[in-house]
């Protein structure tokens, strides 16, 4: 028992003296290791009186744990106390580190799109070469009508052309599935004009359209609305104006309180205090027909935006042309 | 179409003004794009009336005359010759402003002072009469403004395809009737097409299909007088210069009734009319003196011996109405709109007929029109007498009958809107109305808009556009139906987050655009081609996305980049549409700066695999392979194919410097394009457990002759390993000569059953080198 309080004392004093890692662990090897002084004393425990034995064990198991947990220590303080730690210059360069962008009307589409998501619209993207069926016939454009013209599309040398709008989303749908239904539809669309400021012969559309049992025009408003008003402020006043579409009836547009002049009138609205954002109107009898839905069971809305209209508002971008060349001066911008 | 306000109002009364008109119209659909004040520019103009005229003491052609405006009497010296004594005259007094900034002010001409000026129309900026001053009549009252007769608005409304019966004064003066829940005057007409003779010319149509309806009138003995104001005005307001009586009745009656008829001389015409197809090349000269070369498809209206006009679009010079024309024919006919229109388009003329006959005429217009033209005539000119109309018909249907229910307009509208509501605003669109049982309706639509107005929906669309759309409560609808999550859309999104953080600018380029920018590159595949491109930049739907980007790239080169990295994810055609995603990395990725050194060497394909790598990880994909293989737009050995479980999705490689048009380019370009689908995978992952004991580390270093692929040796390591080597990866190459080069291999193993001890580890080692040097002839170093 002597041994065991004489080897505590002295180890103690021995590691209190010890600052560098070689020689911690020598010692700890003497003490602790397999051959030590510790393991000396446990196989010591057979030549100790039987009685004893129990003692004797506890003692020495008492000893190895509070020694294990000393040099442990020490090991930590010796750690600590030998490194030394370099000094920083915060105000100087950081190591080169570099972040890209998300182009602004991709970032106006995801904004959108989760808009009508979180409504419960699904989202379908259809082809961007369509055929003249689901681009023009099924939405009630017939053979002759002026929109067909060939010097308003792009026609593919298989006869088939570049979808002019995101509408022909609809019809697929229609035709596919069973109502009731609600999708949004984003995507490139295609026109043969010139490219300038307000024109391009790619530009990006989103096309939404719901169809259930009782929907109205009631139901056109509160979506569009409420569509308008997380995208141009809780405050925005809005109009549905009367207009035509082939493919909706009635069909309207709709407009909101310019967001320059607060409907005061200025050049943007033309001095009318409005502006229009989309078309929409509740989905023709003709065109549920054509893709063998009841019109008299079900009724339905659709509407359609312009992605680039809707940016240029919101961020006072002036020229359409500055989204497809891509200066990163104009890129890093809208992050 | 442009309209006159002074002449909507000779058949409504306004009496709101005209801001509040054009709202109330735009909120009806028929939308106001603008409009003009016609005298704006003049002030201080009265009528007044000439009291005295002597002439000018020093001068024989000028007059000195008193004017009076009711109070004040002027003294005017004038030089025009029309004036008399008693006149009534629009007066210009001191100080008063005419066109063009002009300032009246007393002046002396020829020794004589002048206290204002009287006017001609044209100097009054009001009509293009200058032969002398505008003499009115006694309606209008000496002392009151003269715009506030001859002041009007002219606005221009973009009228929608389905309302051709828009396309006319009456018809807008209808409009505006429903607006103002006010009836428009009926239009003044001949009660009866009073025939006095058969007429010596006589109508055949060739062909069913191109003509529905043709009736010819036969006027005898006509005389073309000068074209009064009311006919005049209205016209030059408009900006239609006046030409003779006729011609102006016609252009008046069409902006009237908006149905376009025809004049001829009849005295011009040989033998019969023919309605026919035109053949091929033959030519025939318009009244705006244009010779026109005409294709089998264009439809004419001739006579025995020659072309006399463009059906429905222009006439011809050789049968025009002129001064001297006795006996006249008029045409009033329906022809085919989509004809009329491919013509028009054609031949490029886009005349006011044309307009009007492609968006399509009512049964009703061409009887109608030619009333009125007989009233026009008969009022303000003499002829000896009319023949009977020459008519040749289709069968006209009878009115449409509509049945209408309440039910259904609410259901529509998602209103309640109260049935007089209803049946008013149809009474004032001029739909006839029968009550049926039932809150529904029989609705008889009226002739002059059985074009738009067919189905139930179409009254409910008239309903609910006079009503208001915004008085109409609005309504967040509940949606029903089956949850269709599109995963991969956000999949896209998720794509395109990591390469914005990654560095990568995300870009949009024209996806339609010139075949040789591809095949620049080497591209020789099929392209999918444009049959009518506008120009030769946009031909072909693109087969490939990088060209582009490296277009992008050389525009933003002016900013001299150390680095730029561009993405974009679009459609491209090759043999199929399909999505892919396309990268491009430029530059230093490790730009240069006190804690880095110049790394440009490391600037080579490595790099770019090395971000491809980390892409597949984030997105979850495990079994892509790099196979190395020359492409055409990649330097040798620098390119190579991406597949994903053996199957090839994309490439990458080193541009080749050369094809990249531009002489600031500076570090390698490196490209990738790939396809998106394929990465793609709707799949949630389940947990897979993971062994909790050690790692252990061997580092082995073999020698193989040159030429052998690092992919096959890892893939014979793995192979011969065991199910505890976990990962292999190169650490380091040491070339010891022209022929052979030492590879060093780190190796992790761990096991799932227990810690391995290094007994364990040198026997799966040793079963790795001995089997590369079975296979691959490698011996330890
Ligand atoms: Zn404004």
């Amino acid at each position: 028992m002597e041994e065991i309080e004489k080897l505590k004392k002295e180890t103690i004093k021995k590691l209190s003296k010890i600052n560098d890692l070689r020689k911690y662990e020598n010692l700890r090897a003497l003490i602790l290791g397999r051959k030590g002084k510790v393991a000396e004393l446990f196989s010591k425990i057979r030549v100790v009186a039987k009685e004893k034995r129990g003692e004797f064990g506890a003692a020495l198991n008492e000893l190895k744990n509070e020694l294990t947990t000393k040099f442990e220590k020490k090991y930590n303080d010796i750690k600590k106390a030998n490194i030394k730690f370099d000094k920083y210059d915060l105000t100087r360069d950081s190591f080169p580190s570099f972040i890209g962008a998300i182009h602004p009307l991709n970032k106006t589409y995801i904004e959108i799109v989760n808009i009508f998501r979180n409504l419960g619209f699904t989202v379908v993207e259809g082809p961007e070469i369509e055929d003249e069926f689901h681009n023009f016939e099924g939405l009630n454009f017939p053979k002759d009508h002026p929109a067909r013209d060939a010097q308003d599309s792009f026609f593919l040398e298989d006869g088939n052309l570049l979808r002019t709008h995101t509408t022909p989303v609809q019809i697929r749908i229609l035709k596919k599935w069973t109502p009731p239904f609600a999708v949004i539809s984003p995507g490139k669309c295609y026109r043969r004009d010139t490219i300038d400021a307000s024109h391009s012969s790619m530009f990006n559309q989103i096309d939404g359209f719901l169809v259930d049992e009782n929907v109205s025009v009631a139901d056109l408003k509160g979506t569009l609305n409420n569509f308008i008003r997380e995208i141009f402020g809780s405050n925005t006043k809005s109009r549905f104006r009367p207009h035509f579409f082939p493919f909706t009836e009635p069909s309207m547009e709709v407009d909101i309180e310019c967001i320059f002049c607060q409907g005061k009138g200025c050049n943007v609205c033309k001095h009318t205090g409005w502006i229009e954002i989309l078309g929409s109107g509740m989905i023709d009898p003709e065109v549920f027909k054509k893709c063998r839905i009841d019109p008299k069971r079900y009724t339905g809305f659709a509407f359609g935006m312009g992605i680039e209209r809707i940016t240029m508002l919101r961020q006072s971008i002036d020229d359409m042309r500055y989204f497809f060349e891509n200066d990163v001066k104009f890129l890093r911008q809208f992050r | 179409m442009k309209y006159s306000l002074n002449w909507i109002k000779r058949y409504i009364d306004i009496d709101i003004d005209c801001t509040t008109l054009f709202e109330k119209l735009s909120m009806c659909g028929d939308e106001v794009e603008g409009y003009e004040e016609k005298l704006s520019e003049i002030s201080n103009i009265v009528i007044a009336k000439i009291v005295k005229i002597e002439k000018h003491p020093s001068a024989d052609k000028l007059h000195y005359c008193d004017v009076t405006d009711g109070k004040i009497n002027y003294k005017i010296v004038c030089g025009a010759q029309n004036i008399e004594k008693g006149n009534i005259i629009p007066l210009a007094k001191i100080g008063a402003t005419l066109p063009k900034g002009i300032k009246i002010k007393k002046s002396k001409i020829r020794g004589i002072e002048s206290e204002g000026m009287l006017c001609s129309q044209k100097e009054l900026g009001f009509g293009s009469d200058h032969s002398g001053i505008f003499i009115l009549n006694d309606q209008y009252k000496i002392g009151t403004d003269f715009k506030k007769y001859f002041d009007d608005i002219i606005f221009e409304i973009e009228v929608t395809p389905n309302r051709p019966d828009l396309l006319s004064h009456y018809g807008l003066s209808r409009e505006i009737g429903v607006i103002l829940f006010k009836d428009a005057k009926p239009l003044e007409i001949e009660e009866e097409i009073a025939g006095k003779f058969e007429s010596p010319i006589k109508v055949e149509i060739r062909d069913n299909s191109i003509c529905s309806f043709y009736s010819l009138l036969f006027v005898k003995n006509i005389e073309n007088n000068k074209t009064p104001d009311y006919i005049k005005q209205p016209l030059e307001s408009l900006g239609l210069s006046s030409k003779n009586l006729l011609v102006d009745i016609s252009n008046y009656n069409l902006l009237e009734t908006g149905h376009p008829t025809h004049f001829f001389d009849a005295d011009k015409i040989e033998g019969n009319i023919i309605v026919r197809f035109a053949k091929k090349g033959e030519k025939c000269i318009t009244i705006d003196e244009r010779e026109r070369e005409l294709i089998k498809s264009d439809l004419v209206i001739a006579d025995e011996k020659k072309i006399v006009a463009i059906a429905g679009i222009m006439g011809c010079k050789n049968s025009e109405v002129d001064e001297n024309t006795k006996n006249m024919a008029i045409e009033s006919a329906i022809f085919n709109p989509v004809m009329i229109r491919r013509t028009k388009r054609r031949l490029e003329i886009n005349s006011d007929a044309a307009y009007r006959f492609e968006r399509g005429i009512d049964t009703g217009s061409p009887n109608i029109s030619l009333k009125r033209i007989l009233y026009l005539l008969k009022k303000y000119t003499s002829y000896e007498g009319i023949s009977f109309p020459v008519t040749v018909s289709e069968k006209i249907p009878a009115k449409t009958e509509i049945v209408l229910k309440k039910e259904n307009v609410d259901k529509v509208l998602g209103t309640n809107i109260k049935l007089d509501v209803i049946t008013k605003i149809l009474r004032f669109l001029g739909f006839r109305i029968e009550k049926l049982l039932n809150n529904s309706f029989k609705v008889i639509v009226p002739r002059y808009r059985e074009l738009d107005v067919k189905r139930e929906i179409d009254l409910i669309e008239e309903v609910g556009r006079i009503y208001s759309y915004d008085n109409i409560e609005e309504k967040r609808p509940y949606i029903n139906g089956k949850i269709r999550r599109n995963k991969f859309y956000d999949f896209k999104n998720l794509i395109r987050n990591f390469w914005a953080a990654r560095s990568a600018y995300n870009v949009m380029t024209l996806t339609v655009s010139e075949e040789e920018l591809y095949r620049n590159y080497g591209y020789d595949g099929q392209f999918m081609k444009i049959k009518n491109p506008l120009n030769i930049n946009q031909n072909v739907f693109a087969p490939l996305i990088f060209p582009r980007l490296v277009r992008v790239l050389i525009r933003n080169l002016k900013y001299k980049p150390e680095r730029l990295n561009l993405f974009e994810i679009g459609r491209v055609f090759d043999e199929r549409e399909q999505e892919k995603l396309s990268l491009l990395m430029y530059g230093n990725q490790f730009q240069a700066n006190w804690l880095t050194t110049d790394n440009n060497n490391t600037i080579n394909v490595q790099l770019l695999k090395g971000e491809l790598v980390a892409f597949f990880d984030y997105i979850g994909i495990e079994n892509v392979k790099f196979v190395n293989c020359d492409l055409p737009y990649f330097l040798s050995g620098n390119s190579g194919k991406i597949l994903i479980d053996n199957e090839e999705i994309g490439y990458l490689g080193r541009l080749v410097p050369e094809k990249v048009p531009s002489n600031r380019v500076e570090y390698p370009i490196l490209i990738a394009e790939l396809s998106i689908k394929p990465l793609f995978k709707d799949e949630l992952k389940a947990f897979r457990p993971f062994s909790p004991y050690p790692v252990v580390e061997r580092d082995i270093s073999i020698v193989f002759k040159k030429g052998i692929e690092t992919g096959k040796i890892i893939e014979n390591i793995k192979q011969s390993g065991t199910i505890n080597l976990k990962n292999v990866f190169l650490l380091n190459v040491y070339n010891l000569s022209d022929e052979e080069e030492s590879l060093t291999f780190h190796l992790k193993f761990q096991s799932f059953k227990k810690t391995l001890n290094d007994k364990n580890v040198d026997f799966f080692v040793d079963k790795i080198i001995k089997t590369i040097g079975e296979k691959l002839n490698g011996r330890l170093r």
